[in-house]
């Protein structure tokens, strides 16, 4: 029996749909201050109209339950899973009077893009795009790398009610500190000094390479923001390439590293404690999955035309690490990745991107804690067949501390992986009956559903709807790690269909 | 009697441009230059930095002198990409050698264009009549056309923008001419003092763009970088395109040779509008009121 929403739920989830409405619209008064600094007015009004419509949606939807009361964990899921597709909603309404998207489509796409941090963009003629709208859509980034409930119960949005569930909910189940609210500040506070530094040093590069100083702050600041939450949005249409400059690409590898590292992990070296990290089950996996997988991509490369050593080093490693941060900054041009890259390099960056960065972290897609959880779990089966009948065998792994696999942690590993590859097979499927070639269609839907944001040829402004459709769905999956987001639609469609009974009496 | 004949023609044509108007108007006129009276460069007016002011095209014709960088109509300065650094400053109009129409010249091109620096004065020597392949009769002596070029792949014309960015390996090395708008900025390239990246956009739906090596010297042509609320300079650009660049670490880039300025670019003034702000504030205050009173019920409930 599937359990359903009652009139008392979905006012409870309204409430707290429309705090998150309002705290987003102060969100966009970035923008709009951006823009009135630089006296920018067509996109400053836009943002006003934008800020009011937000709020009074927000209003309107607290009125829904005036004391709300705590939240449960179903309240809380539902909560979470339509917090990022409401938002992007908004979103898309600055964005798309831009006059920067072809369709409208486009810029729901971008909004779920840039809040889900995959850096996927339809956007046409990016380089004349106003500093508003490059500020909103950086802010949408760093909200979503956060999390958008991480962020929310950092400020205290939810009061006392419910923050345990809606962390949990949003993916992460980790706690730095055993608080939730000074988890969330301490993710934030964290945050918030590794991009001040790579500002600043970026800003001097710039500089250093001719670029004016407003532009210069501005690029530093959204490319660094953009790289630590592993987003994958670039103020430049040429994304990374644009720069041309190899020291600003390696402070670039090392942002995106530190930001698909673990908060947790994070917290154990600020306090001192740097040897988890290096035994860490998500390092070890890390180590042997990139090494592996960076050989296999440079013996491929090598007998394509990109075969100088030079340019392997400078555009094929920032290229790995792009992928498996699922970030998606670029330093070959999309014609180079379908051209010039063989076929066998550019499965390879699909099978990097599929499997992501590690867990608590800003990055998508499966995760190198599952996948270690799942090697670990083969290892576990071959020890029992080999061991005596009497034996109990117990296999650990560490991850902030000893941990004994047990069957439900690997039940949880293995769902969580089987979702993310039905859904990377549903999205290449529907991008070859869209008549897109084969590798690219599979390339795509990793790309989405990890959240990595590197597109190729299959999306693009003003792409056939349905297809797109599919993958705003595979990028809002692959942000909640499918569990939340199964829940919610079983939950809303148990509540949809009419009870047995109503529908004998009818 | 054969050996009178070139004479002959000779003087044929010498009487047909004296005869003609062009001629007769620059007679009437008496001249303005110090020499013989021929217009030179030292006659066109320019500013202080010895830029030249801005003329249409016809004057610049009339007047035989050249218009170059941010104020020329048709400014061409030698990029310099892969043979160092140029020669011609295209700002400077004494320096810059120029043709009729007032288009500066890159290095090494006065010989193949007619008429770069003719003296006026002169009459045209006669062409000699070169036989019709077809028709086997002599040539329109104004047909500057060599009917016997062979074809040459080797250079592209007029290339798109996003042809560039969609090239497969067949446009790999090719000399190609792409025209574009600049945008971004100037990036100092990082190993090679005096050179530098621009980004070209072409004006198709998707805004294709192509990042361009050249000389610092030549991006003085620039006068405006493409942003939001500027249309940047327009430049023809022709040059050497890699899809794979083996200087620039596997880079899609082109490697400028000639550098044209073809339009200005311009900055939009965005005038304030407050009638413009008004439904955003109207929307903002029936959000702060909204607020207001669900604190008050909730105030109230309590």
């Amino acid at each position: 029996m599937w359990q359903r929403f009652t009139l008392y739920d979905l006012r409870v989830i309204g409430h707290y749909l429309g705090t998150l409405l309002l705290f987003f619209a102060v969100l966009m008064a970035l923008p709009l201050a951006t823009a009135l600094v630089f006296q920018e007015w067509e996109p400053a009004a836009r943002y006003l109209a934008a800020i009011g419509i937000t709020m009074v949606a927000g209003c309107s939807l607290r009125f829904l339950r005036i004391e709300p009361g705590r939240l449960d964990r179903r309240q809380a899921l539902a909560v979470t899973g339509f917090a990022w597709v409401v938002l992007a909603l908004f979103a898309s309404m600055p964005l798309y009077f831009s006059g920067h998207y072809m369709t409208y489509l486009d810029a729901i796409f971008d909004g779920v893009s840039g809040l889900t941090t995959t850096g996927a963009s339809l956007i046409v003629d990016l380089d004349h795009l106003s500093y508003a709208d490059n500020m909103f859509r950086f802010a949408m980034h760093a909200l979503g790398g956060l999390g958008l409930i991480v962020v929310a119960l950092s400020f205290g949005l939810f009061g006392r009610g419910g923050g345990a569930s809606l962390f949990s909910s949003e993916g992460r189940s980790e706690h730095v500190v055993p608080n939730v609210v000074q988890t969330t500040q301490f993710i934030a506070r964290i945050t918030l000094v590794i991009v001040s530094v790579a500002t600043v040093i970026i800003t001097a590069l710039c500089l250093f390479m001719g670029m004016e100083p407003t532009r210069a702050f501005l690029n530093a600041l959204w490319v660094s923001t953009s790289g630590f939450v592993t987003g994958g949005f670039t103020p430049m249409q040429l994304s990374i390439m644009y720069y041309h400059s190899f020291p600003l690409e390696a402070i670039l590898m090392v942002l995106m590293i530190l930001g698909s590292i673990s908060f947790v992990i994070h917290a154990e070296v600020w306090k001192g404690r740097p040897l988890p990290f290096f035994r860490d089950i998500e390092t070890k996996t890390m180590v042997l999955w990139i090494g592996v997988m960076a050989f296999v991509f440079t013996a491929t490369l090598a007998l394509s035309p990109f075969d100088d050593m030079l340019a392997l080093l400078r555009r094929g490693l920032f290229m790995i690490i792009s992928a498996f941060t699922t970030t998606g900054f670029q330093v070959v041009t999309t014609n180079q990745i379908t051209t010039a890259f063989s076929n066998g390099a550019f499965l390879t960056l699909a099978f990097i991107m599929a499997v992501g960065g590690a867990s608590g972290s800003t990055a998508g897609g499966i995760k190198f804690s599952r996948m270690g959880i799942i090697f670990k779990s083969i290892v576990s089966n071959v020890k029992e067949a080999l061991a005596p009948d009497s034996a109990r065998v117990v296999v650990s792994y560490s991850h902030v501390g000893k941990r004994v696999l047990t069957p439900e942690i690997v039940k949880e590993a293995m769902t969580v992986f089987i979702l993310y590859v039905i859904t990377y097979v549903i999205g290449a499927l529907a991008g070859i009956a869209h008549g897109a070639e084969a590798i690219p269609a599979i390339f795509e839907s990793v790309a989405m559903t990890s959240n990595s944001g590197i597109i190729t040829s299959v999306a693009g402004p003003g792409m056939p709807g349905t297809l797109e459709l599919l993958y705003i769905f595979q990028m809002w999956a692959g942000r909640l790690e499918f569990v939340t987001l199964l829940a919610l639609i079983v939950e809303v469609a148990a509540t949809l269909v009419p009870r047995p009974r109503a529908r004998r009496r009818s | 009697m054969s050996r009178w004949r070139p004479m002959g023609l000779a003087a044929v044509a010498l009487l047909v441009a004296l005869a003609s108007p062009g001629y007769a108007a620059w007679a009437a006129g008496g001249g303005t230059g110090a020499s013989g009276g021929n217009m030179t460069n030292e006659d066109v007016p320019t500013d202080e930095a010895g830029v030249v002011e801005a003329v249409t095209a016809g004057d610049d014709a009339s007047a035989g002198g050249g218009s170059a960088g941010s104020a020329g109509d048709a400014g061409v300065s030698d990029a310099g990409a892969d043979a160092g650094a140029p020669d011609a400053d295209a700002t400077i109009n004494e320096d810059v050698p120029t043709d009729e129409a007032g288009v500066v010249e890159a290095d090494g091109q006065e010989d193949a264009d007619e008429g770069g620096d003719a003296d006026k004065t002169a009459p045209k020597p006669a062409r000699p009549a070169l036989p019709d392949p077809v028709f086997g009769e002599g040539v329109n002596e104004d047909n500057l056309v060599n009917p016997q070029q062979k074809p040459d792949s080797s250079f592209i014309y007029d290339t798109a923008i996003s042809d560039l960015q969609d090239a497969d390996s067949y446009l790999n090395d090719q000399t190609v001419q792409v025209t574009g708008e600049v945008v971004g900025d100037r990036i100092r390239a990082e190993f090679d003092s005096g050179y530098c990246w621009i980004v070209l956009q072409g004006s198709d739906k998707g805004h294709s763009e192509i990042p361009v090596f050249m000389s610092l010297d030549a991006t003085a042509v620039i006068d405006t970088y493409g942003a939001y609320g500027r249309k940047g300079t327009t430049l023809q650009v022709r040059g050497t395109f890699h899809l794979i660049c083996p200087e620039h670490e596997g880079l899609t880039d082109l490697h400028a040779d000639a550098v044209t300025f073809v339009e200005k670019g311009s900055v939009t003034e965005q005038p304030f509008d407050i009638g413009a702000f008004l439904p955003g504030l109207m929307l903002v205050a029936i959000g702060f009121i909204m607020l207001i009173v669900f604190h008050q019920m909730r105030e109230g409930q309590r």
